[in-house]
Order: C-alpha cells, then sequence, then structure tokens
C-alpha cells in the first residue's frame, strides 16, 4: 500500500518526474508522428498505385495477345472479379504546343470499362466544380456547356466542330511544360492543353515483334488527369481504346499468306493472297477484386481462368509471355523502398528512444540519490528491498503510462494537424522568428551586456572609460570570431547563408574580418552605451528590475537593428527569412502529393505505448535495485 | 505490564496475522549476547562494540549512555534488526534475529520494535497522519489496507491526538517544530504497537526544554501503558528520566 501512495506523493511533489515524463512524451509522440507519416504515405503511394491499375492485371509484351474480349467473359463469371477491362499499351511521341515534343505512353482505354475497374473518373483535374473558380475562367470558357468529365469518359471531343474529326485524349497533368506547380501544389497554366489539338506518333509493333511505318493522328485534349504520382502524371496520354488499338494494329486483320521462303504469295487478281484473319489484341487486361476479395485471391483466380481459357484458345499467346500480378508486385520496387524508408525510420527513432530509457534512468537515478534518507527509513520501519525496488519500478511505470498517454495525444494533435502545422513552420515561423525570437535575442544580448559591464566595472573600480575600452576590445575580439565561423561557414556551402552574405557582402578575406571586426566592436560599445544610459535613466533601481526593463528596451533595440538591416517590411523579411533559413520542409514541387499524408493505425499506436511503458519501467530499473541496497544505516546515520 | 496491546487503544494490526514471535511472559523480552561489530574507516579499522551483553526485561525503560562515536547508534541498530553483527547474538523472546530471512526481519521490524531518530527523519512528501500511517501501510497488503484503512486512521488519530498534535494531521513535516516532528515520529514508531522503542538520541536535536516534553512523552507511554523503551544518549540528565542506565564504553557496557 505505502508503494502505492509514495509513487504517486513522488509524483506530484517533484519537479525532477516532470523531466522524465517528457522525455517519454516526446519519444512517444516522436515515433508515432514518424510512423503515422511514413504510414500515411505508403498508404498514398498504394492508393495511388491501386487507383491506377487496379487489383490484378494480366499483360503481355507491347506485341499483346489476342481472345481478350472471351478471357474477359470467362473472368467477369468468377465470383472473385468486380470488372475487368483491356487496355493497349504503347509509346510515342506527343507534340505539344509550341513545339515541344515529348516521349510519352500512350494508354488506350475504355473510358466506361476503365472507371468500372480504377477510379479513372476521380482523377480527372478539370470538373465543373473546379471550373467554377474564378481563376479557371479562361479554361471554363474553352468547355463552354460541356462536361469535362463526360468527356473524359466517353473520350470524344465534347466540341461539335472537332467531333470525328480528331480524337480525344486525357493527358497527364505534368505532360504540359506550360503547367507549372506552385509550392502550394496547386497549379498554373501558362497555356492550358484543354482544347488543345497535339500530334501523336507511335510505332506500331506486329503480334511477332516487328516494327512498322510510325503511324500519326491529331488528338485533342479533352481533360488532364492527377493520379498523384508523378511518373504517371507526366508521362501518360490517355486515347480511345479503339484508336490506340488501331494505332497499333491491333484490330482485327486479314492475314497474308507467305511461301516458305518468306516470300508474299501474290494471287491470281495480283493482290497478296489472303489465308486467314488474325483477331484483335491488347497488350493488358486489367482485373478489380469483388469486395472482401485480396489482390493475392483475385490473382490465383484469375491465373485459373487463364490457364483454362488459353487451353481452349492455343493461338492466344504463347503462355509464358504473360505476367499475371497484383498491384503491389508491380509497385514492388517503390513499395518496398518507402517500406524500407519506414522501417529504417522506425530503428532510429527507436535508438532515440533508448536515450530516453537512458534519461529516465539518470533522472530515477538522482531521485533514488535525493531520497536515500526516506529509502532508510522505510527499511528501519519495515520495508523489505523488493518493497522499496517496486516504489521505484511503479513510479517508472505510471511515468511510462502518463508519458505514452500524453505523447500519444500530442503525436494525435500533431498527425491531425500536421498540415496546418507545416503550413505554419512555412510561413509563421519566419514571422515567430521575426516578431519574436529576434527581439528576445537582443533582450538576451542586452542583459548580457549588462552583466558584461558590470562585471567590468567592478574589476575597474568603477571607472566608466575603461568599462567602455575593455568593452569594445571585447568586441573586437568576438567580432574577429565571428568573421573567422563566417568565412568557414560560407566557404564551406557557399550561397547557404544569404542572411550573412547581404550583411558582409561576397567571402572575400580580409574584407570580411574588417568589417566583421568593426560591427563587433560598434555593435557592443553601441550596446554597452544604451545599457549606460537605461542605468542612468533607471537611477538607484534594483538590479532584478533593472534587468527587467532591460529585456524590453533590449527587444525594442533589436527591432529597430532589424528595420535598419533593410527588412522594414514584415511580411519581405518573413519571406527572406523562409527563404534563407528553409523552414518549409515539405516542397510540394518535389513530392508527388500535394497534402503530407498521415494515418493514425492505433494497433502501432498500442505497441509504442507498451514499448514506452516498458521502457520506461526498464530505466527505472537500475534505479529501482540502487535504492533496494541503500544501507539503511548509513543512510539514516546522519542529517 | 507486559503487553501493551492488553491495554493499549486498539488491536494490534497485525494480530489478525499470524507471526513467528509467540509472546511470553518471561523477563527478557531482548537479549544481546557478545555482540562484535567493526566499521571500515578508511584504512582504519574500527571495532566499535567489543563483546556487548544485554538484556531488554519487558516494561523496563533502559538507557544507555555514551559519548558521541561509541557505538551507541550501532549498538541500538542491531538490537532493531537494521543491521547485522559481525559476531554475537540478538534474541528477540528467545528467538534469534539473524537467523530470520531478511523478509522474516524485515516483518519483525515493522511489527515488534519501532524506531526513534534523533533527527526524526519524518517523510517530506507526507502529512503528519500519513507519516505516522507509513509504518502500518508498510505492515499491510493492499487488500488488509483497504479493510482496515478507517480504523487504523482512527487510531492514527487518536494517538496524534494523544501526542498533543490532533489539530496538526494534515501538516507536512516542513510546517511543524522540531518538537513537533518528534513527536510525530513517536506516533509512527507507535502505530504499530510495537513490544520495544528504539529511541536513538531522541532529544539530541532540540533545545532543553522541548526535548524534556518529548521526554515526558515518553515517560507517559512507558508509565501509563508499560512501553519497553531501550533509549540511547550522550547526554547524562536525559539518561536520569530512565530506569536503568548502563554505560557505553570502550565497546563495553558497563553499569553506571
Amino acid at each position: 500500500m505505502y508503494k502505492l501512495l509514495l509513487t504517486f506523493r513522488y509524483l506530484r511533489r517533484k519537479l525532477i518526474p516532470i523531466f522524465a515524463l517528457l522525455a517519454v512524451m516526446l519519444c512517444t509522440a516522436m515515433v508515432i508522428i514518424v510512423i503515422s507519416v511514413m504510414g500515411g504515405f505508403l498508404d498514398m503511394v498504394k492508393n495511388a498505385g491501386k487507383t491506377l491499375m487496379g487489383d490484378v492485371s494480366i499483360s503481355a509484351g507491347l506485341g499483346g495477345f489476342s481472345h481478350y474480349e472471351g478471357l474477359i467473359q470467362e473472368i467477369e463469371k468468377i465470383p472473385e472479379a468486380d470488372a475487368a477491362t483491356p487496355i493497349v499499351v504503347a509509346y510515342g511521341l506527343l507534340k505539344l504546343p509550341g513545339d515541344y515534343v515529348k516521349g510519352v505512353q500512350v494508354y488506350g482505354i475504355d473510358g466506361a470499362g476503365q472507371d468500372r475497374v480504377t477510379q479513372y473518373r476521380d482523377t480527372m483535374f478539370w470538373t465543373r466544380k473546379r471550373l467554377a473558380d474564378p481563376q479557371y475562367a479562361l479554361i471554363a470558357g474553352v468547355y463552354g456547356n460541356t462536361d469535362p468529365v463526360e468527356a473524359a469518359m466517353t473520350l470524344t471531343p465534347p466540341w461539335k466542330e472537332l467531333d470525328g474529326k480528331v480524337d480525344a485524349a486525357v493527358i497527364g497533368i505534368e505532360v504540359s511544360p506550360h503547367n507549372f506547380r506552385r509550392k502550394d501544389g496547386s497549379y498554373e497554366f501558362y497555356w492550358p492543353s484543354v482544347g488543345e489539338v497535339m500530334t501523336l506518333s507511335v510505332l506500331p509493333v506486329t503480334k511477332k515483334g516487328g516494327l512498322l511505318e510510325p503511324k500519326h493522328t491529331r488528338v485533342v485534349v479533352v481533360n488532364e488527369f492527377n493520379s498523384g504520382v508523378y511518373d504517371v502524371d507526366s508521362q501518360r496520354v490517355i486515347i480511345p481504346f479503339k484508336t490506340a488499338q488501331d494505332m497499333m494494329n491491333m484490330t482485327e486483320s486479314q492475314r497474308v499468306a507467305i511461301d516458305d521462303e518468306g516470300n508474299v504469295v501474290i494471287g491470281p487478281d495480283g493482290q497478296p493472297k489472303i489465308d486467314g484473319t488474325v483477331p484483335a489484341r491488347c497488350t493488358e487486361v486489367q482485373v478489380s477484386a469483388a469486395p472482401g476479395v485480396t489482390a493475392e485471391q483475385l490473382r490465383d483466380a484469375v491465373e485459373n481462368v487463364y490457364k483454362r481459357y488459353s487451353d481452349a484458345h492455343p493461338e492466344m499467346v504463347s503462355r509464358s509471355f504473360i505476367r499475371i500480378e497484383t498491384w503491389q508486385q508491380r509497385q514492388a520496387k517503390f513499395l518496398s523502398a518507402v517500406e524500407n524508408e519506414k522501417g529504417l525510420m522506425s530503428f532510429l527513432f527507436s535508438i532515440i528512444s533508448i536515450v530516453a530509457v537512458a534519461m529516465v534512468g539518470v533522472i530515477f537515478y538522482m531521485i533514488v540519490l535525493q531520497k536515500t534518507r526516506d529509502i532508510g527509513i522505510l527499511r528501519a520501519i519495515g520495508a523489505s528491498q523488493p518493497g522499496i525496488a517496486s516504489i521505484f519500478l511503479l513510479y517508472g511505470a505510471v511515468i511510462g503510462l502518463l508519458g505514452a498517454a500524453l505523447g500519444t495525444a500530442l503525436a494525435y494533435a500533431v498527425v491531425l494537424n500536421i498540415n496546418a502545422i507545416h503550413e505554419w513552420l512555412g510561413n509563421g515561423w519566419g514571422a515567430f522568428a521575426y516578431f519574436v525570437i529576434a527581439p528576445c535575442g537582443g533582450a538576451v544580448v542586452l542583459t548580457a551586456i549588462g552583466a558584461a559591464h558590470a562585471l567590468v566595472e567592478t574589476i575597474f573600480d568603477r571607472k566608466r572609460l575603461a568599462t567602455f575600452i575593455i568593452l569594445a576590445v571585447s568586441g573586437a575580439v568576438l567580432g574577429l570570431l565571428a568573421a573567422i565561423l563566417v568565412h568557414v561557414a560560407m566557404s564551406m556551402w557557399p550561397g547557404r547563408y544569404a542572411i550573412i552574405e547581404r550583411l558582409f557582402g561576397a567571402p572575400s578575406g580580409v574584407v570580411v574580418v574588417v568589417k566583421a571586426v568593426t560591427c563587433g566592436l560598434v555593435a557592443l560599445a553601441a550596446l554597452d552605451g544604451v545599457y549606460c544610459l537605461v542605468d542612468w535613466l533607471l537611477g538607484r533601481l534594483r538590479r532584478p528590475a533593472k534587468v527587467a526593463l532591460l529585456l524590453p528596451i533590449g527587444a525594442v533595440v533589436s527591432f529597430l537593428v532589424l528595420l535598419a538591416m533593410n527588412l522594414t517590411n514584415p511580411a519581405l523579411a518573413v519571406e527572406r527569412l523562409n527563404a534563407d533559413l528553409g523552414f518549409q520542409i515539405w516542397d510540394r514541387s518535389v513530392y508527388f502529393f500535394d497534402k503530407i499524408p498521415s494515418r493514425v493505425d492505433w494497433r502501432e499506436v498500442v505497441v509504442i505505448v507498451i514499448v514506452a511503458v516498458a521502457s520506461s519501467t526498464i530505466g527505472a530499473l537500475i534505479p529501482a535495485l540502487r535504492a533496494a541496497f541503500v544501507d539503511p544505516v548509513r543512510s539514516l546515520r546522519y542529517e | 505490564m507486559l503487553d501493551i496491546r492488553c491495554r493499549g487503544l486498539i488491536q494490534h494490526p497485525a494480530s489478525s496475522i499470524q507471526y513467528r514471535f509467540a509472546m511470553t511472559t518471561q523477563d527478557s523480552i531482548l537479549k544481546a549476547t557478545s555482540l562484535h561489530k567493526h566499521y571500515q574507516m578508511g584504512r582504519e579499522d574500527l571495532h566499535v562494540l567489543r563483546g556487548v551483553d544485554i538484556s531488554v526485561r519487558a516494561g523496563e525503560w533502559l538507557c544507555i549512555l555514551g559519548a558521541s562515536g561509541s557505538g551507541k547508534s550501532t549498538l541500538l541498530h542491531l538490537l532493531g534488526g537494521l543491521d547485522t553483527p559481525d559476531r554475537g547474538d540478538v534474541l528477540f523472546n528467545e528467538q534469534d534475529l539473524f537467523s530470520l530471512s531478511s523478509a522474516e526481519r524485515d516483518r519483525f521490524r515493522n511489527r515488534h520494535v519501532g524506531f526513534v531518530f534523533q533527527f526524526y527523519h519524518l517523510l517530506p512528501e507526507l502529512n503528519v497522519v500519513e507519516n505516522t500511517l507509513i509504518s502500518a501501510m508498510v505492515g499491510a497488503s493492499l487488500g488488509a489496507w483497504t479493510r482496515r484503512r478507517g480504523e487504523l486512521r482512527e487510531r492514527a488519530v487518536a494517538l496524534l491526538d494523544q501526542l498533543g498534535l490532533g489539530e496538526r494531521v494534515r501538516h507536512r513535516p516542513n510546517e511543524l517544530s522540531g518538537g513537533e516532528r518528534q513527536r510525530v515520529a513517536i506516533a509512527r514508531a507507535l502505530i504499530n504497537q510495537p513490544d520495544v522503542l528504539l529511541a536513538d538520541e531522541p532529544t539530541g536535536n532540540l533545545d532543553r526544554k522541548t526535548g524534556a516534553t518529548i521526554l515526558d512523552v515518553l515517560a507517559d507511554l512507558h508509565r501509563d501503558h508499560g512501553q519497553t523503551i531501550v533509549m540511547v544518549t550522550h547526554d547524562q540528565s536525559v539518561a536520569d528520566r530512565a530506569d536503568r542506565v548502563l554505560t557505553l564504553e570502550l565497546g563495553k557496557l558497563q553499569k553506571s
């Protein structure tokens, strides 16, 4: 009983356990945040993959395979499959406005069929809703009354004057070089692609792999899609299935007879002799799983169907050409990289958590040392050694539990608001630095100057001139040190310290040193002057009162310095500080996703909390043992 | 005169639990034979106790008088089973303390002896009544404590009331005077109604007047409840209050 009482009393009365609590809390929060963000990233990558390719795909090389319609009918009969759709994949060149030519991946799809297998419709960038935004008024004008998503679904131009003349295309949002992604993840369209007619060229491949003459077709962009995966968004052009089939020579065709020597057999009419038909082909069939069916289950089922079907139609394609894969398998390279990264991060943060264990250990050791006498008393009144040890173990466990609970709450709050926090770090932190840190720094400097002044005055027996001289000299020394540091920093990371460069100009040895020394000298002497002025104004105030007044005065002075540094416009200053110090961590122009993804997996949280409590208890173990072995006689002997 | 439990305020908290020390009516409740204790002080070996024989009779107030560093506290710690001798035995009701397991010795300290120290040694986080009850808590399991909490609390308050601390039960040690703190320490030592009260210079840190009130408390306990007390002091005037005084000199006990 006394163990519980003392555990809770120790918790309530002392400042030290709060530090241990903080250590556990921050570590728990850190690990949860990292795992949640990495896990969110992984989920998002996975979802993006799934959105793009359905659950299972049957693919052959660019030569494709025939009899896909029958295969799709068979697949759609099995209970594991929800829907299946054929695709023609090819590679080609797209000529964009401004005679910009780009290598692209051509996707021939059936819009409606594709939408049943993937979330094709949801990836469309241009929707009626977005077009309502006044900044896209120009593009809204291009669409007129037509529905951009409908155009993408049917893959037909919504503009009457173009219908039937050119084919429709949906291109990735990053395909056009005229689309510019802003830092906040939104896009700017310097030359809107929508409504533009572009030329698409492909090299058809025969079933046997031979290359034919390039084929060109003119397509009009009816919409752009944004899947969130940069590789896809920057390279894919979607055109109607039939068009792609046609361009790739994959439609049903007549077969020309060829004699034993490889020559085309000419018929009696002087035309090549036809000896049969070649069935239509596609390169890939994507299948989505029925609800509750995993991708793996679906793959096995599809494999069986394929086996049966290809046995019945041996002319389809050689079975070894066909790959039946789940979307995870196709994305394996990328997914496993992120998964590895997540594992590595968790490992690194676990090491940091060991630091927390050590901290709890050290803090508890200090508590035990402090409580040696109490331990002696408890032993004298009959507490056993295990009893004493269990007080500290219990204490460790309670701290672990409280710390983990608070850490979980903190992590949840951070994860929930991670984008807002990031936004604040990007924009608010600069402002924070400008309005809070710099003035506070000035205040601290002025107070330190006051202390230095007092010290020098004491040493030199209150001679003001001597004080000035000493402070000026120390200013010069500090300035010299600053100059050396500046020089080293600037030569090591050229361009990194834009603020310093602005202050001192380009790094050029002697000039920097002279400038820094002068600045240091002037700054210290000036600050000391301010201090003397304040000292004189405040007269006989007591020292704490002086310090209290020096702080706000220092803040004002440093604010004036900031203004003098040409940073008169706070908004501009914030922008500069941001640029110089790089507070924007998640650069949306680098990562595919315009938001930091995150999700809290409660199973992971439970494991982390258990580990935190266990770690904290383990941290308390050595101090607890030390407490158990305290010699009561020695600890009670003296006050 | 033998068992304050018979007349004490309330029953012993542990009386419902079986324990090894059957009460007997023989004269000597605590007995030590040829106790030796060495201390290592740097390179020097201090032979503090050189064959101490002592017999404490039930219900008596025994005082051990000795100069500073004569080994009085060491002897007291040995008698209370807090320290172990290099040689010799301590018998409590004929039971050798040092043949017990350390857990049994812990239980012995909790139930049969009460320590009072020169520097009070109260736990600063606990208030007066909690400091008093801590001994009872140490002896009780969580279940036993929950069952008997009210009763023990009443007993602690009654005890503190007797010691003149009725108004102070919610105060913390740092809000009390030295004399008050020592009375709380005495209450803590008495809460489990021990057979022997072991007091180590209980007035050593107090002025003479306050010290006298503490001695009055001990005298009352001895007279009214027949409390067996073993007290050590360097002060002759304090020793004079006891029934019997032994002097510890050169590591051996002599009659004064």
